[in-house]
Protein backbone atom coordinates (compact mmCIF):
# COMPACT_ATOMS: atom_id res chain seq x y z
CA UNK A 1 0.00 0.00 0.00
CA UNK A 2 1.31 3.37 -1.03
CA UNK A 3 0.85 6.49 1.08
CA UNK A 4 -1.48 7.92 -1.57
CA UNK A 5 -3.92 5.18 -0.55
CA UNK A 6 -3.44 5.84 3.14
CA UNK A 7 -4.36 9.45 2.36
CA UNK A 8 -7.79 8.30 1.13
CA UNK A 9 -8.66 5.58 3.65
CA UNK A 10 -10.97 6.06 6.63
CA UNK A 11 -12.59 3.82 9.21
CA UNK A 12 -15.72 5.95 9.45
CA UNK A 13 -17.76 2.95 8.34
CA UNK A 14 -17.26 1.58 11.87
CA UNK A 15 -20.25 1.94 14.14
CA UNK A 16 -19.82 4.96 16.42
CA UNK A 17 -16.82 6.38 14.54
CA UNK A 18 -17.21 9.93 13.21
CA UNK A 19 -14.08 10.73 11.20
CA UNK A 20 -11.90 7.63 11.40
CA UNK A 21 -9.18 9.68 9.80
CA UNK A 22 -6.26 9.56 9.51
CA UNK A 23 -5.54 5.96 10.33
CA UNK A 24 -2.39 5.49 12.39
CA UNK A 25 0.32 3.49 10.64
CA UNK A 26 2.37 0.78 12.20
CA UNK A 27 4.65 -0.76 9.58
CA UNK A 28 6.86 -3.79 10.04
CA UNK A 29 7.95 -4.03 6.40
CA UNK A 30 8.36 -1.01 4.14
CA UNK A 31 9.55 -1.29 0.56
CA UNK A 32 10.82 1.49 -1.69
CA UNK A 33 10.50 0.98 -5.44
CA UNK A 34 11.51 3.39 -8.13
CA UNK A 35 8.64 4.88 -10.12
CA UNK A 36 9.13 7.16 -13.15
CA UNK A 37 8.99 10.78 -12.07
CA UNK A 38 6.48 12.94 -13.90
CA UNK A 39 6.41 16.46 -12.39
CA UNK A 40 3.25 17.47 -14.22
CA UNK A 41 1.34 14.47 -12.92
CA UNK A 42 2.54 14.91 -9.34
CA UNK A 43 1.46 18.58 -9.53
CA UNK A 44 -2.03 17.45 -10.44
CA UNK A 45 -2.23 15.03 -7.52
CA UNK A 46 -1.16 17.53 -4.83
CA UNK A 47 -4.45 19.48 -4.67
CA UNK A 48 -6.37 16.20 -4.25
CA UNK A 49 -4.46 15.33 -1.07
CA UNK A 50 -4.62 16.05 2.60
CA UNK A 51 -1.04 17.26 2.89
CA UNK A 52 -0.90 17.20 6.69
CA UNK A 53 -1.93 13.58 6.68
CA UNK A 54 0.64 12.73 4.02
CA UNK A 55 3.37 14.48 6.00
CA UNK A 56 2.39 12.65 9.18
CA UNK A 57 2.32 9.29 7.39
CA UNK A 58 5.74 9.90 5.80
CA UNK A 59 7.08 10.97 9.16
CA UNK A 60 5.81 7.88 10.94
CA UNK A 61 7.76 5.78 8.41
CA UNK A 62 10.90 7.89 8.74
CA UNK A 63 10.55 9.34 5.24
CA UNK A 64 9.71 12.97 6.04
CA UNK A 65 13.22 14.35 5.74
CA UNK A 66 13.22 17.42 3.50
CA UNK A 67 9.45 17.20 3.02
CA UNK A 68 7.93 20.60 3.84
CA UNK A 69 5.05 20.67 6.34
CA UNK A 70 3.00 22.93 4.11
CA UNK A 71 2.59 23.26 0.36
CA UNK A 72 3.88 26.56 -1.06
CA UNK A 73 1.68 28.48 -3.55
CA UNK A 74 3.94 27.93 -6.57
CA UNK A 75 4.71 24.31 -5.83
CA UNK A 76 4.34 23.27 -9.49
CA UNK A 77 7.59 25.04 -10.29
CA UNK A 78 9.56 23.54 -7.44
CA UNK A 79 11.20 20.40 -8.89
CA UNK A 80 12.85 19.46 -5.60
CA UNK A 81 9.54 19.61 -3.78
CA UNK A 82 7.75 17.62 -6.49
CA UNK A 83 10.43 14.93 -6.39
CA UNK A 84 10.03 14.53 -2.64
CA UNK A 85 6.26 14.43 -2.95
CA UNK A 86 6.57 11.86 -5.75
CA UNK A 87 8.80 9.74 -3.54
CA UNK A 88 6.54 9.61 -0.49
CA UNK A 89 3.33 9.29 -2.51
CA UNK A 90 4.31 6.67 -5.03
CA UNK A 91 7.60 5.03 -4.15
CA UNK A 92 7.24 4.18 -0.47
CA UNK A 93 5.06 1.12 0.08
CA UNK A 94 3.90 -0.64 3.22
CA UNK A 95 4.09 -4.39 2.71
CA UNK A 96 3.28 -5.56 6.23
CA UNK A 97 1.83 -3.74 9.20
CA UNK A 98 -1.39 -2.40 10.61
CA UNK A 99 -3.62 0.64 10.31
CA UNK A 100 -5.37 1.76 13.47
CA UNK A 101 -8.66 3.65 13.76
CA UNK A 102 -7.90 6.86 15.70
CA UNK A 103 -11.22 6.75 17.52
CA UNK A 104 -11.96 3.12 18.29
CA UNK A 105 -8.50 1.60 18.21
CA UNK A 106 -9.72 -1.10 15.81
CA UNK A 107 -6.77 -2.46 13.86
CA UNK A 108 -6.72 -3.29 10.17
CA UNK A 109 -3.92 -5.59 9.05
CA UNK A 110 -1.86 -4.93 5.93
CA UNK A 111 -0.52 -8.13 4.45
CA UNK A 112 1.43 -8.53 1.19
CA UNK A 113 0.73 -4.86 0.56
CA UNK A 114 -3.05 -5.30 0.77
CA UNK A 115 -4.93 -3.62 3.61
CA UNK A 116 -7.83 -5.63 4.99
CA UNK A 117 -10.65 -3.19 5.71
CA UNK A 118 -13.40 -5.81 6.01
CA UNK A 119 -15.72 -5.38 8.98
CA UNK A 120 -18.00 -7.84 10.71
CA UNK A 121 -21.71 -7.14 10.47
CA UNK A 122 -21.79 -6.08 14.12
CA UNK A 123 -19.14 -3.43 13.46
CA UNK A 124 -20.94 -1.65 10.61
CA UNK A 125 -22.80 1.65 11.08
CA UNK B 1 4.30 -41.00 5.38
CA UNK B 2 1.34 -40.28 7.56
CA UNK B 3 -1.71 -41.82 5.98
CA UNK B 4 -4.37 -39.65 7.60
CA UNK B 5 -5.87 -37.62 4.79
CA UNK B 6 -9.64 -37.71 5.08
CA UNK B 7 -10.16 -39.24 1.65
CA UNK B 8 -8.01 -42.24 2.42
CA UNK B 9 -9.58 -42.64 5.83
CA UNK B 10 -12.99 -43.12 4.31
CA UNK B 11 -11.63 -45.74 1.93
CA UNK B 12 -10.10 -47.55 4.89
CA UNK B 13 -13.39 -47.47 6.70
CA UNK B 14 -15.02 -49.39 3.93
CA UNK B 15 -12.33 -51.89 3.09
CA UNK B 16 -10.55 -52.67 6.33
CA UNK B 17 -6.76 -52.89 6.46
CA UNK B 18 -6.06 -51.34 3.13
CA UNK B 19 -2.86 -49.86 4.48
CA UNK B 20 -0.76 -52.97 3.92
CA UNK B 21 -2.92 -54.18 1.17
CA UNK B 22 -1.20 -55.18 -2.06
CA UNK B 23 -4.53 -54.62 -3.80
CA UNK B 24 -4.24 -50.96 -2.95
CA UNK B 25 -0.80 -50.70 -4.51
CA UNK B 26 -2.00 -52.41 -7.64
CA UNK B 27 -4.99 -50.12 -7.64
CA UNK B 28 -2.79 -47.06 -7.21
CA UNK B 29 -0.51 -48.22 -9.99
CA UNK B 30 -3.47 -48.88 -12.20
CA UNK B 31 -4.89 -45.46 -11.46
CA UNK B 32 -1.57 -43.84 -12.11
CA UNK B 33 -1.30 -45.71 -15.40
CA UNK B 34 -4.74 -44.45 -16.29
CA UNK B 35 -4.02 -40.86 -15.30
CA UNK B 36 -0.54 -40.51 -16.64
CA UNK B 37 -1.39 -40.40 -20.37
CA UNK B 38 -4.01 -37.73 -19.64
CA UNK B 39 -1.60 -35.67 -17.60
CA UNK B 40 1.07 -36.10 -20.27
CA UNK B 41 -1.39 -35.05 -22.90
CA UNK B 42 -2.41 -32.06 -20.82
CA UNK B 43 1.21 -31.14 -20.36
CA UNK B 44 1.80 -31.44 -24.09
CA UNK B 45 -1.19 -29.18 -24.76
CA UNK B 46 -0.02 -26.65 -22.21
CA UNK B 47 3.35 -26.67 -23.93
CA UNK B 48 1.77 -26.14 -27.33
CA UNK B 49 -0.38 -23.35 -25.95
CA UNK B 50 2.67 -21.71 -24.45
CA UNK B 51 4.48 -21.84 -27.75
CA UNK B 52 1.58 -20.23 -29.53
CA UNK B 53 1.34 -17.65 -26.77
CA UNK B 54 5.00 -16.86 -27.25
CA UNK B 55 4.37 -16.47 -30.97
CA UNK B 56 1.41 -14.24 -30.20
CA UNK B 57 3.61 -12.17 -27.94
CA UNK B 58 6.17 -11.75 -30.71
CA UNK B 59 3.41 -10.81 -33.11
CA UNK B 60 2.15 -8.23 -30.64
CA UNK B 61 5.62 -6.78 -30.35
CA UNK B 62 6.12 -6.51 -34.08
CA UNK B 63 2.63 -5.07 -34.42
CA UNK B 64 3.67 -2.50 -31.87
CA UNK B 65 6.72 -1.55 -33.94
CA UNK B 66 4.62 -1.32 -37.08
CA UNK B 67 2.11 0.85 -35.29
CA UNK B 68 4.87 3.13 -34.10
CA UNK B 69 6.06 3.53 -37.69
CA UNK B 70 2.55 4.07 -38.98
CA UNK B 71 2.02 6.64 -36.29
CA UNK B 72 5.14 8.54 -37.28
CA UNK B 73 4.31 8.33 -40.97
CA UNK B 74 0.82 9.57 -40.29
CA UNK B 75 1.71 12.71 -38.44
CA UNK B 76 0.31 14.76 -41.28
CA UNK B 77 -2.83 12.65 -41.70
CA UNK B 78 -4.81 13.40 -38.57
CA UNK B 79 -7.93 11.76 -39.98
CA UNK B 80 -6.32 8.33 -39.68
CA UNK B 81 -5.28 8.92 -36.10
CA UNK B 82 -8.41 7.37 -34.53
CA UNK B 83 -7.74 4.12 -36.37
CA UNK B 84 -4.20 3.94 -35.13
CA UNK B 85 -5.45 4.64 -31.62
CA UNK B 86 -7.97 1.86 -31.98
CA UNK B 87 -5.28 -0.56 -33.08
CA UNK B 88 -3.12 0.43 -30.13
CA UNK B 89 -6.04 -0.09 -27.75
CA UNK B 90 -6.65 -3.46 -29.35
CA UNK B 91 -3.03 -4.36 -28.82
CA UNK B 92 -3.33 -3.43 -25.15
CA UNK B 93 -6.33 -5.66 -24.74
CA UNK B 94 -4.69 -8.66 -26.37
CA UNK B 95 -1.64 -8.16 -24.20
CA UNK B 96 -3.63 -8.13 -20.97
CA UNK B 97 -5.57 -11.22 -21.96
CA UNK B 98 -2.36 -12.95 -22.92
CA UNK B 99 -0.83 -12.21 -19.54
CA UNK B 100 -3.89 -13.44 -17.70
CA UNK B 101 -3.87 -16.61 -19.78
CA UNK B 102 -0.22 -17.15 -19.07
CA UNK B 103 -0.78 -16.70 -15.37
CA UNK B 104 -3.64 -19.19 -15.39
CA UNK B 105 -1.63 -21.63 -17.50
CA UNK B 106 1.08 -21.67 -14.88
CA UNK B 107 -1.56 -22.57 -12.36
CA UNK B 108 -3.07 -25.31 -14.55
CA UNK B 109 0.33 -26.80 -15.00
CA UNK B 110 1.06 -26.68 -11.31
CA UNK B 111 -2.33 -28.22 -10.68
CA UNK B 112 -1.69 -31.02 -13.14
CA UNK B 113 1.57 -31.58 -11.32
CA UNK B 114 -0.29 -31.63 -8.05
CA UNK B 115 -2.74 -34.24 -9.36
CA UNK B 116 0.19 -36.40 -10.31
CA UNK B 117 1.71 -36.03 -6.88
CA UNK B 118 -1.62 -36.92 -5.29
CA UNK B 119 -2.07 -39.96 -7.50
CA UNK B 120 1.43 -41.20 -6.87
CA UNK B 121 1.35 -40.94 -3.12
CA UNK B 122 -1.43 -41.11 -0.59
CA UNK B 123 0.40 -38.89 1.84
CA UNK B 124 -0.78 -35.57 3.23
CA UNK B 125 -2.91 -33.32 1.03
CA UNK B 126 -1.15 -30.25 2.33
CA UNK B 127 1.67 -29.67 -0.10
CA UNK B 128 3.46 -26.35 -0.33
CA UNK B 129 1.99 -25.94 -3.82
CA UNK B 130 -1.53 -25.94 -2.51
CA UNK B 131 -1.50 -22.54 -0.87
CA UNK B 132 0.09 -20.95 -3.85
CA UNK B 133 -2.47 -22.42 -6.24
CA UNK B 134 -5.35 -21.72 -3.92
CA UNK B 135 -4.47 -18.08 -3.72
CA UNK B 136 -4.57 -17.67 -7.49
CA UNK B 137 -6.87 -20.29 -8.86
CA UNK B 138 -9.97 -19.40 -10.82
CA UNK B 139 -11.84 -21.80 -8.55
CA UNK B 140 -11.68 -18.98 -6.04
CA UNK B 141 -11.58 -15.88 -8.20
CA UNK B 142 -13.97 -14.91 -10.99
CA UNK B 143 -12.45 -15.92 -14.30
CA UNK B 144 -12.69 -13.17 -16.92
CA UNK B 145 -15.70 -13.87 -19.11
CA UNK B 146 -17.82 -12.11 -21.72
CA UNK B 147 -19.10 -9.63 -19.14
CA UNK B 148 -15.54 -8.62 -18.20
CA UNK B 149 -14.72 -8.04 -21.86
CA UNK B 150 -17.93 -6.13 -22.49
CA UNK B 151 -16.91 -3.71 -19.76
CA UNK B 152 -13.45 -3.37 -21.31
CA UNK B 153 -15.10 -2.78 -24.70
CA UNK B 154 -17.34 -0.10 -23.21
CA UNK B 155 -14.35 1.73 -21.74
CA UNK B 156 -12.50 1.41 -25.00
CA UNK B 157 -15.45 2.83 -26.88
CA UNK B 158 -15.41 5.79 -24.50
CA UNK B 159 -11.66 6.27 -24.51
CA UNK B 160 -11.83 9.73 -25.99
CA UNK B 161 -14.56 10.88 -23.61
CA UNK B 162 -12.58 9.46 -20.70
CA UNK B 163 -9.31 11.07 -21.67
CA UNK B 164 -11.08 14.42 -22.06
CA UNK B 165 -11.82 14.15 -18.34
CA UNK B 166 -8.11 13.97 -17.57
CA UNK B 167 -8.68 11.35 -14.90
CA UNK B 168 -6.29 11.19 -11.94
CA UNK B 169 -7.84 8.50 -9.74
CA UNK B 170 -9.63 5.46 -11.21
CA UNK B 171 -11.35 2.77 -9.17
CA UNK B 172 -12.67 -0.66 -10.01
CA UNK B 173 -15.03 -2.10 -7.43
CA UNK B 174 -14.94 -5.91 -7.31
CA UNK B 175 -11.91 -6.24 -9.56
CA UNK B 176 -11.73 -10.07 -9.48
CA UNK B 177 -8.78 -11.16 -11.62
CA UNK B 178 -7.95 -7.51 -12.30
CA UNK B 179 -8.19 -7.64 -16.11
CA UNK B 180 -10.47 -4.66 -16.47
CA UNK B 181 -8.68 -2.18 -14.22
CA UNK B 182 -5.33 -3.31 -15.61
CA UNK B 183 -6.61 -2.59 -19.11
CA UNK B 184 -7.73 0.84 -17.97
CA UNK B 185 -4.38 1.48 -16.29
CA UNK B 186 -2.60 0.60 -19.51
CA UNK B 187 -4.81 2.91 -21.52
CA UNK B 188 -4.20 5.73 -19.01
CA UNK B 189 -0.65 5.50 -17.69
CA UNK B 190 -1.08 8.97 -16.19
CA UNK B 191 -3.59 7.91 -13.57
CA UNK B 192 -3.47 6.08 -10.29
CA UNK B 193 -5.58 2.95 -10.31
CA UNK B 194 -7.30 1.52 -7.26
CA UNK B 195 -9.33 -1.62 -6.81
CA UNK B 196 -11.40 -3.18 -4.10
CA UNK B 197 -12.76 -6.67 -3.71
CA UNK B 198 -14.51 -8.40 -0.85
CA UNK B 199 -12.60 -11.58 -1.74
CA UNK B 200 -8.99 -11.40 -0.57
CA UNK B 201 -7.87 -13.91 -3.20
CA UNK B 202 -9.27 -11.61 -5.87
CA UNK B 203 -7.26 -8.70 -4.45
CA UNK B 204 -4.09 -10.78 -4.59
CA UNK B 205 -4.76 -11.85 -8.17
CA UNK B 206 -5.66 -8.30 -9.28
CA UNK B 207 -2.38 -7.04 -7.89
CA UNK B 208 -0.40 -9.68 -9.69
CA UNK B 209 -2.26 -9.22 -13.00
CA UNK B 210 -1.50 -5.51 -12.80
CA UNK B 211 2.16 -5.96 -11.99
CA UNK B 212 2.50 -8.53 -14.80
CA UNK B 213 1.44 -5.69 -17.06
CA UNK B 214 3.54 -3.07 -15.30
CA UNK B 215 0.50 -1.23 -13.99
CA UNK B 216 0.79 0.05 -10.43
CA UNK B 217 -2.47 -0.95 -8.79
CA UNK B 218 -3.52 -0.15 -5.25
CA UNK B 219 -5.72 -3.02 -4.02
CA UNK B 220 -7.75 -2.87 -0.87
CA UNK B 221 -9.76 -5.74 0.58
CA UNK B 222 -13.01 -3.91 1.37
CA UNK B 223 -16.75 -3.92 0.97
CA UNK B 224 -17.56 -1.81 -2.12
CA UNK B 225 -16.09 1.67 -1.46
CA UNK B 226 -16.99 1.86 2.23
CA UNK B 227 -13.57 2.96 3.54
CA UNK B 228 -12.64 5.62 0.98
CA UNK B 229 -12.94 9.34 1.60
CA UNK B 230 -15.53 11.23 -0.43
CA UNK B 231 -15.07 13.01 -3.77
CA UNK B 232 -11.89 11.29 -4.89
CA UNK B 233 -12.53 9.19 -7.97
CA UNK B 234 -12.80 10.44 -11.54
CA UNK B 235 -13.77 7.05 -12.95
CA UNK B 236 -15.48 4.20 -11.10
CA UNK B 237 -16.31 0.91 -12.79
CA UNK B 238 -18.19 -2.16 -11.54
CA UNK B 239 -19.03 -5.54 -12.99
CA UNK B 240 -21.19 -6.71 -10.10
CA UNK B 241 -22.46 -10.08 -9.01
CA UNK B 242 -25.58 -9.80 -11.18
CA UNK B 243 -27.20 -13.23 -11.16
CA UNK B 244 -30.70 -13.28 -9.63
CA UNK B 245 -30.48 -15.54 -6.59
CA UNK B 246 -31.99 -16.09 -3.17
CA UNK B 247 -31.27 -13.13 -0.96
CA UNK B 248 -29.49 -15.43 1.49
CA UNK B 249 -26.88 -16.39 -1.12
CA UNK B 250 -25.62 -12.82 -1.10
CA UNK B 251 -22.99 -11.52 1.28
CA UNK B 252 -20.26 -14.14 1.04
CA UNK B 253 -16.61 -13.29 0.60
CA UNK B 254 -15.66 -16.27 -1.55
CA UNK B 255 -16.39 -17.17 -5.19
CA UNK B 256 -20.15 -16.98 -4.56
CA UNK B 257 -19.69 -13.21 -4.15
CA UNK B 258 -18.69 -13.03 -7.80
CA UNK B 259 -22.13 -13.99 -9.12
CA UNK B 260 -24.79 -14.09 -6.36
CA UNK B 261 -26.77 -10.89 -6.78
CA UNK B 262 -29.82 -11.62 -4.63
CA UNK B 263 -33.17 -9.98 -5.41
CA UNK B 264 -33.27 -8.80 -9.05
CA UNK B 265 -29.54 -9.57 -9.06
CA UNK B 266 -29.19 -6.06 -7.68
CA UNK B 267 -28.66 -6.41 -3.96
CA UNK B 268 -24.97 -5.58 -4.10
CA UNK B 269 -25.30 -3.10 -6.97
CA UNK B 270 -28.02 -1.08 -5.23
CA UNK B 271 -25.83 -0.57 -2.19
CA UNK B 272 -23.10 0.85 -4.42
CA UNK B 273 -25.55 3.11 -6.28
CA UNK B 274 -26.15 4.93 -3.01
CA UNK B 275 -22.43 5.43 -2.44
CA UNK B 276 -21.59 6.67 -5.95
CA UNK B 277 -22.79 10.29 -5.54
CA UNK B 278 -20.37 10.79 -2.65
CA UNK B 279 -17.46 8.78 -4.03
CA UNK B 280 -17.21 10.43 -7.45
CA UNK B 281 -15.12 13.56 -7.82
CA UNK B 282 -16.61 16.54 -9.59
CA UNK B 283 -17.16 15.61 -13.23
CA UNK B 284 -16.67 11.95 -12.39
CA UNK B 285 -18.26 9.09 -14.31
CA UNK B 286 -19.48 5.64 -13.27
CA UNK B 287 -19.66 2.57 -15.54
CA UNK B 288 -21.85 -0.36 -14.54
CA UNK B 289 -22.44 -3.70 -16.19
CA UNK B 290 -25.98 -5.08 -15.95
CA UNK B 291 -28.15 -7.79 -17.41
CA UNK B 292 -31.77 -7.41 -18.48
CA UNK B 293 -33.03 -9.18 -15.35
CA UNK B 294 -31.48 -6.39 -13.25
CA UNK B 295 -34.04 -3.98 -14.78
CA UNK B 296 -31.67 -1.28 -16.08
CA UNK B 297 -34.53 1.26 -16.29
CA UNK B 298 -34.93 1.07 -12.54
CA UNK B 299 -31.22 1.65 -12.08
CA UNK B 300 -31.42 4.71 -14.33
CA UNK B 301 -34.31 5.98 -12.18
CA UNK B 302 -32.39 5.53 -8.96
CA UNK B 303 -29.42 7.38 -10.42
CA UNK B 304 -31.65 10.14 -11.79
CA UNK B 305 -32.90 10.74 -8.25
CA UNK B 306 -29.24 11.14 -7.26
CA UNK B 307 -28.91 13.75 -10.02
CA UNK B 308 -27.21 11.59 -12.63
CA UNK B 309 -27.84 11.27 -16.33
CA UNK B 310 -27.50 7.80 -17.78
CA UNK B 311 -26.60 6.33 -21.12
CA UNK B 312 -26.24 2.80 -22.46
CA UNK B 313 -22.72 2.50 -23.86
CA UNK B 314 -22.83 -1.00 -25.29
CA UNK B 315 -25.08 -4.08 -25.39
CA UNK B 316 -24.45 -7.70 -26.23
CA UNK B 317 -26.28 -10.97 -26.06
CA UNK B 318 -24.25 -13.85 -24.70
CA UNK B 319 -26.15 -17.11 -25.08
CA UNK B 320 -29.40 -16.30 -23.25
CA UNK B 321 -27.98 -13.41 -21.25
CA UNK B 322 -28.58 -9.82 -22.36
CA UNK B 323 -25.64 -7.82 -21.02
CA UNK B 324 -25.18 -4.07 -21.19
CA UNK B 325 -22.91 -1.37 -19.81
CA UNK B 326 -24.43 1.87 -18.61
CA UNK B 327 -22.62 5.04 -17.71
CA UNK B 328 -23.74 7.70 -15.24
CA UNK B 329 -22.56 11.28 -14.99
CA UNK B 330 -23.88 14.56 -13.59
C1 LIG C 1 -21.26 -13.04 -13.57
S1 LIG C 1 -21.12 -14.57 -14.37
C2 LIG C 1 -21.42 -14.41 -16.08
C3 LIG C 1 -20.52 -15.32 -16.86
C4 LIG C 1 -20.63 -15.23 -18.38
N1 LIG C 1 -21.41 -14.18 -18.85
C5 LIG C 1 -21.17 -16.54 -18.90
O1 LIG C 1 -22.40 -16.76 -18.82
O2 LIG C 1 -20.38 -17.33 -19.37
C6 LIG C 1 -22.51 -15.30 -13.79
C7 LIG C 1 -22.65 -16.66 -14.32
O3 LIG C 1 -22.02 -17.54 -13.47
C8 LIG C 1 -22.69 -18.78 -13.60
N2 LIG C 1 -22.45 -19.55 -12.39
C9 LIG C 1 -21.28 -20.12 -12.08
N3 LIG C 1 -21.36 -20.80 -10.96
C10 LIG C 1 -22.63 -20.66 -10.53
C11 LIG C 1 -23.34 -21.14 -9.41
N4 LIG C 1 -22.75 -21.94 -8.50
N5 LIG C 1 -24.62 -20.77 -9.28
C12 LIG C 1 -25.22 -19.99 -10.18
N6 LIG C 1 -24.59 -19.53 -11.25
C13 LIG C 1 -23.32 -19.86 -11.43
C14 LIG C 1 -24.14 -18.46 -13.85
O4 LIG C 1 -24.65 -19.35 -14.79
C15 LIG C 1 -24.10 -17.05 -14.42
O5 LIG C 1 -24.50 -17.01 -15.76
C1 LIG D 1 -18.75 -10.65 -11.80
S1 LIG D 1 -17.27 -10.54 -10.81
C2 LIG D 1 -16.31 -9.38 -11.78
C3 LIG D 1 -14.83 -9.55 -11.64
C4 LIG D 1 -14.00 -8.67 -12.57
N1 LIG D 1 -14.25 -7.27 -12.33
C5 LIG D 1 -14.32 -8.99 -14.00
O1 LIG D 1 -14.99 -8.20 -14.66
O2 LIG D 1 -13.88 -10.02 -14.47
C6 LIG D 1 -17.78 -9.59 -9.39
C7 LIG D 1 -16.66 -9.26 -8.40
O3 LIG D 1 -17.18 -8.42 -7.37
C8 LIG D 1 -16.69 -8.84 -6.12
N2 LIG D 1 -17.63 -8.41 -5.08
C9 LIG D 1 -18.85 -8.91 -4.80
N3 LIG D 1 -19.42 -8.24 -3.79
C10 LIG D 1 -18.54 -7.28 -3.42
C11 LIG D 1 -18.55 -6.26 -2.42
N4 LIG D 1 -19.60 -6.10 -1.60
N5 LIG D 1 -17.48 -5.45 -2.31
C12 LIG D 1 -16.41 -5.61 -3.13
N6 LIG D 1 -16.35 -6.55 -4.10
C13 LIG D 1 -17.39 -7.38 -4.24
C14 LIG D 1 -16.57 -10.35 -6.27
O4 LIG D 1 -15.68 -10.90 -5.32
C15 LIG D 1 -16.06 -10.46 -7.71
O5 LIG D 1 -14.65 -10.40 -7.78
Amino acid sequence: MKLITHNMLTSKCLKGVLQGYPLAINATDVKVTEVDFNPEFVSRIIPKLDWNVLWGAADSLGHSEGLPKTVEPKYEEDQEFLKKAHHVLLEVEIEEGTLTCPESGRQFPISKGIPNMLLTEAEVQ
Amino acid sequence: MDDTASTTTSVEDNTGNLLDNPTRDTLAEGLLGLLKPTVDQLDERVRATRISQLELKQQIESLNEELQKVKEALNNHPDLDPYVKKLIACKHKVTVVLNVLQASQNQNRAQAGLCLIRAASTDTMETPYQNHIDSKDFDHVYEPAEDSFLLIDALEKDLEFLSSKKPIFCLEVGSGSGVVITGLGMAFPQTICFSTDINLKACVMSKSTASHNRVALECVNMDLTSCFLDNKFDIIIFNPPYVVTESSECGGTDITASWAGGVKGRQVTDRLLNMIPKQLAEGGVFYLLLIKENIPEEVADIMMKHGFQSETVIKRQVRNEHQLVMKFYR
